[in-house]
Parts: C-alpha cells; sequence; structure tokens
C-alpha cells in the first residue's frame, strides 16, 4: 500500500513540475477549471431568476449537487478519468503499454495514475466555496448523521464513475483506438449536474436502472439534506460494488487481448 | 487555390479514419442536449413563458443550438495552432510555398463541416422524438448566412488565442478562459434573455452574442428584417476587425518565431 501511495504522490510531484514550467498558464488553468464550474452555476442562477424551484429542487439544493458533482468529479479527474479514457488508448495505439505490463505493479493501477491532472485541484476549491456559501447563507436540517452517509455516499459515487470508466477503458483493447467512448461517456456523466430524479420515462429508468447516474450526485445531495429513500441508498451500495466487481473482471478480460501491435 | 482543397480534401480523409469516434462523440452531446431539453420541459411545467420564450421555443433553442455549437464550437485550431509553434512543428511548413493561415483555416473547415455532417444522424434522431415542441427556421436564408459567419469568427478568436503562442510557452489556460467567455456570453447555455439586470445588459453589448444567441433570434424570427441586417453587418465588420488583427499578429509573431518553439 505504501509504495502505491508513494506512487501516487511521484506522479502528483511530477506533473506538478512540468505544469508549473510556465506559471501565467498555470495560474489560468486553474482559474479557467475554477470558471468552468461557475459556468453551471451562472446557468441554474439565470434559470431561478425566472422560476422558484424545480420538481422540489430550490436553488439551495441545486448548488449542493454542483458542488458535490464537482468533487466527485476532482476525486475522478485527478488521475483515473484522464489515464484511462485518454492516455491508455493513445498507449494501446502505440504500442508503448507494454511499458506498463512488464513493470511489478497492478497494471490498472499503472495505467489509471499515468495521467496526474493538478490543475483539477480548482475543482475541489470551487466545490468547498460553494459548500461554504451554501451552508452560510441557507437554512439546513443537517445532523451528523446525514453528514456520514453523505460520506459514503461519495465513496459509492467514486467506485460507480470508476467502474464506468474502467468498463469502456476496457473496450480501447478491443478497437484499439477508443477515445470516442471516453468523450461519450463524459458527456453523459455531465448530465449528474442535473438532478436526475426529474427526469421520467425513458431516460428515467436509464439514469436509475441501466447506468444509475443518479449515485453520482443526486443521491448524496439527497441524503445530506435528508431527502434520500434509504431503499435506494441501498441499491446504489449493491449497484457500485457489483459494478466495480464486473469492471475488474472485464478489464482483466479485455487484457488478454493485447497484443503490443500498437496501430 | 487548387492546393487548398486538396488540403482540405486530406483533412477530410484523415477525419474520416476517425468516423466512428467522432460519432461517439457526437452521440454524447446529442444526449447531453436531450436531457437538457427534457429539464426544460420540467421547468415549463405549468408556465406559459421564461425570459420571454415559450416552451417551443426553448426546446427549440436548446435543440438547435445544440447542432449549430458542433458546426461553430467543436474545432481543434486553439490547440493545433498552439502544438505547431510551441513544439516547432511550424518549421516544416515555413519553408514552403503556403499561406499557412489560411492552411489551418482549410484544416479547420474540413474537420467543422464533417462534424457538423456526422452530428445529423444523432440530432436528426433527437429531433425526430422531439418532432411536436420544434420551430422551423423563420428565416432560413438570413439564418444560414448568421450561421457561417459566427462559424468565421469563432475561428477568428481562437486563431488569435492559438498566434498568443508566439509569445506566450502555454496557451492552454487562455483557451479555457476565452472557451467560458463564449459558453456565457455567446448564449450557448441559455438565451441571454433569461440573465437579469445589469449582467443582462452587459452580455448584450459584448460581440459573443452573434455567435448563438443572434443566430438562434433570426432562426426563431424574433428579430425582424432590419435587425437581422444590422446583425450581418455586425458580424462582418467583427471578421474584418479580427481578420486585420490576426494578420498583424501573424507578421509580428512569425518574426518572433525560432525552430524551438515561440
Amino acid at each position: 500500500m505504501k509504495r502505491y501511495l508513494s506512487l501516487i504522490w511521484q506522479m502528483y510531484r511530477l506533473r506538478l513540475m512540468r505544469e508549473m514550467e510556465y506559471k501565467p498558464g498555470f495560474i489560468m488553468l486553474l482559474f479557467g477549471v475554477a470558471l468552468r464550474v461557475g459556468v453551471y452555476v451562472f446557468l441554474f442562477w439565470a434559470i431561478y431568476q425566472n422560476i422558484t424551484q424545480i420538481n422540489g429542487w430550490a436553488f439551495q439544493d441545486i448548488l449542493l449537487l454542483i458542488a458535490t458533482f464537482e468533487l466527485v468529479d476532482y476525486i475522478m479527474s485527478f488521475c483515473i478519468f484522464p489515464s484511462l479514457l485518454y492516455e491508455l488508448p493513445q498507449n494501446i495505439y502505440w504500442g508503448d503499454f507494454d511499458l506498463k505490463v512488464v513493470k511489478p505493479i497492478n497494471p490498472l493501477f499503472f495505467a489509471s495514475i499515468q495521467y496526474v491532472e493538478v490543475v483539477d485541484i480548482a475543482k475541489l476549491a470551487s466545490s468547498i466555496v460553494i459548500f461554504i456559501y451554501v451552508f452560510s447563507t441557507y437554512q439546513f436540517d443537517i445532523h451528523v448523521g446525514n453528514i456520514l452517509m453523505y460520506i459514503c455516499a461519495i465513496a459509492f459515487a467514486v467506485i460507480f464513475v470508476s467502474s464506468l470508466v474502467i468498463l469502456v477503458s476496457s473496450l480501447t483493447f478491443f478497437t484499439v483506438q477508443g477515445w470516442g467512448f471516453g468523450e461519450m461517456l463524459e458527456e453523459y456523466l455531465s448530465l449528474a449536474h442535473y438532478p436526475t430524479t426529474i427526469f421520467r420515462g425513458f431516460f428515467g429508468k436509464t439514469f436509475f436502472y441501466i447506468i444509475p447516474l443518479v449515485i453520482v450526485a443526486t443521491l448524496p445531495v439527497q441524503i445530506l439534506t435528508g431527502k434520500a429513500d434509504y431503499n435506494i441508498v441501498f441499491y446504489a451500495m449493491v449497484a457500485s460494488i457489483l459494478l466495480l466487481m464486473i469492471a475488474i473482471f472485464v478489464w482483466y478480460q479485455a487484457l488478454k487481448k493485447y497484443k503490443s501491435s500498437g496501430n | 487555390m487548387k492546393k487548398y482543397l486538396i488540403l482540405f480534401n486530406i483533412s477530410w480523409s484523415s477525419f474520416l479514419q476517425y468516423r466512428a469516434n467522432l460519432l461517439l462523440s457526437m452521440i454524447g452531446i446529442a444526449i447531453f442536449h436531450v436531457a437538457t431539453a427534457i429539464l426544460w420541459i420540467n421547468i415549463y411545467s405549468g408556465k406559459e413563458m421564461i425570459g420571454g420564450y415559450s416552451e417551443k421555443e426553448m426546446i427549440t433553442y436548446v435543440l438547435v443550438n445544440g447542432l449549430l455549437s458542433i458546426y461553430i464550437f467543436y474545432s481543434n485550431i486553439r490547440y493545433i495552432i498552439d502544438r505547431w509553434i510551441t513544439k516547432g512543428f511550424l518549421s516544416y511548413w515555413i519553408i514552403k510555398p503556403i499561406n499557412i493561415p489560411l492552411l489551418w483555416f482549410t484544416e479547420d473547415a474540413g474537420r467543422r463541416i464533417f462534424n457538423f455532417l456526422l452530428s445529423l444522424i444523432p440530432f436528426g434522431i433527437v429531433m425526430l422524438f422531439f418532432a411536436k415542441y420544434l420551430i422551423l427556421p423563420q428565416n432560413i436564408l438570413f439564418f444560414l448566412l448568421v450561421f457561417v459567419l459566427a462559424g468565421i469568427i469563432n475561428y477568428l478568436i481562437f486563431h488569435l488565442v492559438g498566434v498568443c503562442a508566439f509569445w506566450m510557452e502555454n496557451t492552454q489556460g487562455m483557451v479555457r478562459l476565452v472557451n467560458i467567455v463564449i459558453t456565457i456570453a455567446g448564449g450557448t447555455l441559455v438565451p441571454l434573455s433569461l440573465f437579469p439586470g445589469a449582467i443582462g445588459k452587459i452580455l448584450n453589448v459584448l460581440p459573443f452574442k452573434y455567435l448563438f444567441y443572434v443566430p438562434m433570434q433570426i432562426y426563431l424570427g424574433k428579430i425582424g428584417t432590419i435587425e437581422t441586417l444590422h446583425a450581418i453587418i455586425i458580424e462582418i465588420f467583427w471578421i474584418c476587425l479580427l481578420y486585420v488583427i490576426a494578420r498583424i499578429m501573424w507578421a509580428k509573431g512569425i518574426k518572433k518565431y525560432s525552430a524551438m518553439g515561440g
């Protein structure tokens, strides 16, 4: 475990050094990432200037949703997301993945940390600012139990998204050029900025049963504000763990297909 | 001109290689816009008008804007120019009898048109499902003209950002900032009329509204012929101004260029 943590730290340090080579660019990138979070706040702020709620979701609930999404997204985009969805397809395409599989380390872990996104720390900072703003401006009846459950829900959200990323990255071993799946997944996940419980019909079923996007941000916010149905919480836990097991199994099966032939 | 057409063809052929990946990306974008449209249907439950837009107008705005954004916004030129200058790829082309900014424009046009045509597949299917909400273009000729001009303005904005690589080691941060300004001030997310007070007034003064908001106003027939002609003249003015700035920056930047990058 210590070796793995040390490796993450080394990758982070090296990436940070590289990014900091040109400091004005790095600062602009940080600012850009923070503003990107602001885009959704700005969107919903404009909408809520004209209405008071969307299917029971007030503006402060939406702010919590955005902050939660950014928190999960930060944990994901720190390394797993860019490494598996964008770096891995490149490695497989050029045949560079050989260097990863011969190392005395778990190949999935190594593939997941090869690209550490340091500027995304601005997402975490934005998320914290939104939380502070919401809790200092609006009244919420939140108990310690809700907070603990919320932290667990975030952990399950991360497991769920990681599993989806691992599953999608597995496709790269079959298709060689698989970045399109990554971009599609990214667009799909960005829908978690919206309260997924407002969707009915086909989209409602998809977001709840097929690819349960509800786990990413909507459910943690419902837990935090005490509006969650605990049957759904149990369902989310089971779904996340099950999906992770399937994803890891599929990834190792896909790895067997790797021929090192590149493009 | 023939050599640029050949380059356009080469660009087109290279994107054909990635058609499956590009199609998947377009499907992802279409899904996002469908969900946004559904969000708006929920927002409108029991309401006639929001920000001067009826439910049908808003759904049309979201879906048609999504399709427009693929032609106007989804371009790689912002990264290509930066890479060419900072990594020194420019050296290979600079010795050839070719106008490099025109080469970039040709390649970018190939990508935009290819992406747009490809996106008609997922967006066409989506629009069939939302047919009862959709409004047909009120002034198709003016709309198409404004739409093409908006694409050129967007290209020139990112061309200018990319060319900054002659003076900066990395323009990625600037690219992100400009992206966000266009997303908000261009009316990509929501019509600018939804923004109240001073913010709404500021956004209406900025030129970015000619990228998405104004073309959509023309599409929906929310502005008359005289205002449309006025918008076209302003767009042409912006194209001329940005073009002149781009020429000056290129002339100054190329003198500063070394094969080691900017």
